[in-house]
């Protein structure tokens, strides 16, 4: 079947089977290599990316879902906007290491604060909970994500 | 590659179609000959999918059938719709009718989970472990399902016949569960659970709905969730409480006896005493958050 997808801003049309994944169809057809492949079960997060805006994980979105909607991956993250912001605290409080999970970390810290501009560390840990890191322990990515909420419950 | 596909790059040649009215949806089931597998949200069916364990010749993607979609709040009676998706469910104001539902879709899975997987995959797929579950059994609710011949309703203990095995028949759909109105001045409802990690599977968990008149238990259902092939009611936990004080050393005491009606297995979650301990613990947290909730005093 075909499929026509808005990708970080520009349109996609793209001939898959229906029950692939919204992950193989990103990496594998349309280069988007930011979506990493992790567990490929809905267990890592590292495919995370913004369907019609709201985080989901892309190996659990069947193919033929995302006719018609818009995906953003991190490289659709543009200057300017909360999702920068996200970025920008990860790189200031070193809340990476190998960066493999990143993306998936910034786009569902992106979905939550857009839910809770002023979130308190614990809501952030529970929004953060579906997104897997072997690197850093947690506590740096939700330093990061917590200064972006506290001076988002500042200018407010 | 290693997960017995076919096809390298993944996916099948299966027909995919997306329905927008129920008796659409039925009439492709039907078509189909028990060759069609239904998507709703597909955070249940992907994994299996992509581990290569669904056969089908068709999906019937039941997402853009409006009227599956949404919670409808009457009088008498509260009916959810298949596709609302635990997100929607924790963001509806139930608050004062089923607040047990909102504590089971807030800890399903994880926030990309939840953005997603609905109500009618959580019943239509049969999973004792999953949250939703146990709430929807102790409110006593029904499922609805249509064929291409009419509509039935079944309550759900009856619906979920084994681990993974519902009395849904193959042309089909479950269209969405309902119950009856609870007294918001004098019930309470809650769900309770524990998981090994956060986003994790239930290693048990516990439901009640509590109506109380002068202090005492009125009505009680509680529901276990992950302790046998389906949620099961504590039946003797009820009866030990009904019709006697709510208080909190009366609540201790009918949960004691939640083992009764469980039949856990040892797993890699835990052994069968130890879901047994902890079922009787979740029932009393559960019991105590709802008798609160309609207004009691633990």
């Amino acid at each position: 079947m075909r499929v026509s997808f808005d990708l970080d801003g520009e349109e996609r049309t793209v001939e898959t089977a229906p029950d692939r994944s919204l992950r193989e169809l990103l990496r594998e057809d349309c280069d988007a290599l930011s979506v990493k492949a992790g567990c490929d079960g809905g267990r890592c997060g590292a495919c995370t990316v913004l369907l019609d805006g709201e985080a989901v994980k892309a190996c659990l979105v069947m193919a033929a879902k995302v006719d018609g909607r818009s995906v953003t991956t991190v490289e659709g993250v543009a200057d300017g906007t909360l999702g920068r912001e996200v970025q920008d605290a990860f790189e200031d409080h070193s809340a990476l290491q190998c960066g493999y999970c990143t993306p998936g970390f910034v786009l569902s810290a992106l979905a939550s604060l857009d839910d809770h501009p002023d979130a308190d560390r614990e809501t952030l840990r529970s929004a953060l909970s579906g997104n897997v890191c072997r690197c850093t322990g947690y506590e740096k990515i939700l330093d990061a994500v917590e200064a972006v909420a506290e001076r988002r419950g500042e200018a407010e | 590659m290693t997960d017995g596909r076919a096809d390298a790059t993944g996916g099948t040649e299966a027909d995919y179609y997306r329905p927008e009215t129920v008796a659409a949806a039925c009439r492709r089931l039907h078509e189909a000959d028990g060759r069609a597998r239904v998507v709703a949200g597909g955070q249940t069916l992907m994994p299996l999918v992509r581990q290569g364990l669904v056969d089908a010749d068709a999906f019937v993607d039941v997402s853009a059938i409006p009227e599956l979609s949404g919670v409808a709040v009457a009088d008498d009676r509260t009916s959810i719709g298949a596709t609302t998706t635990y997100a929607e469910l924790a963001r509806h104001d139930l608050s004062d009718r089923a607040a047990a539902l909102g504590d089971a879709c807030s800890v399903v899975a994880d926030r990309q989970v939840r953005a997603l997987g609905t109500v009618g995959g959580a019943v239509a797929h049969g999973d004792p472990t999953f949250d939703l579950l146990a709430p929807l059994c102790a409110l006593a609710a029904s499922v609805e399902l249509a064929d291409p011949d009419g509509r039935r309703r079944v309550p759900l203990g009856e619906f979920l016949v084994g681990h993974l095995r519902t009395d849904r028949r193959e042309n089909e759909l479950v269209t969405g569960v309902t119950f009856d109105r609870l007294d918001p001045e004098r019930a309470g409802t809650a769900y309770e659970r524990h998981a090994a990690v956060e986003s994790g599977r239930a290693t048990a968990g516990a439901a009640a709905v509590v109506t109380l008149a002068d202090g005492a238990v009125e009505r009680v259902r509680v529901a276990c969730s992950a302790v046998a092939d389906t949620p099961v009611r504590a039946h003797a936990v009820e009866n030990d409480l009904v019709g006697g004080p709510a208080t909190d050393a009366a609540v201790a005491t009918a949960s004691e006896r939640a083992p009764e009606d469980i039949d856990p297995i040892d797993d890699e979650a835990g052994s069968a005493a130890y879901k047994r301990r902890l079922a009787a613990t979740l029932v009393e947290r559960s019991l105590l958050s709802a008798v609160r909730r309609a207004g009691g005093s633990p």
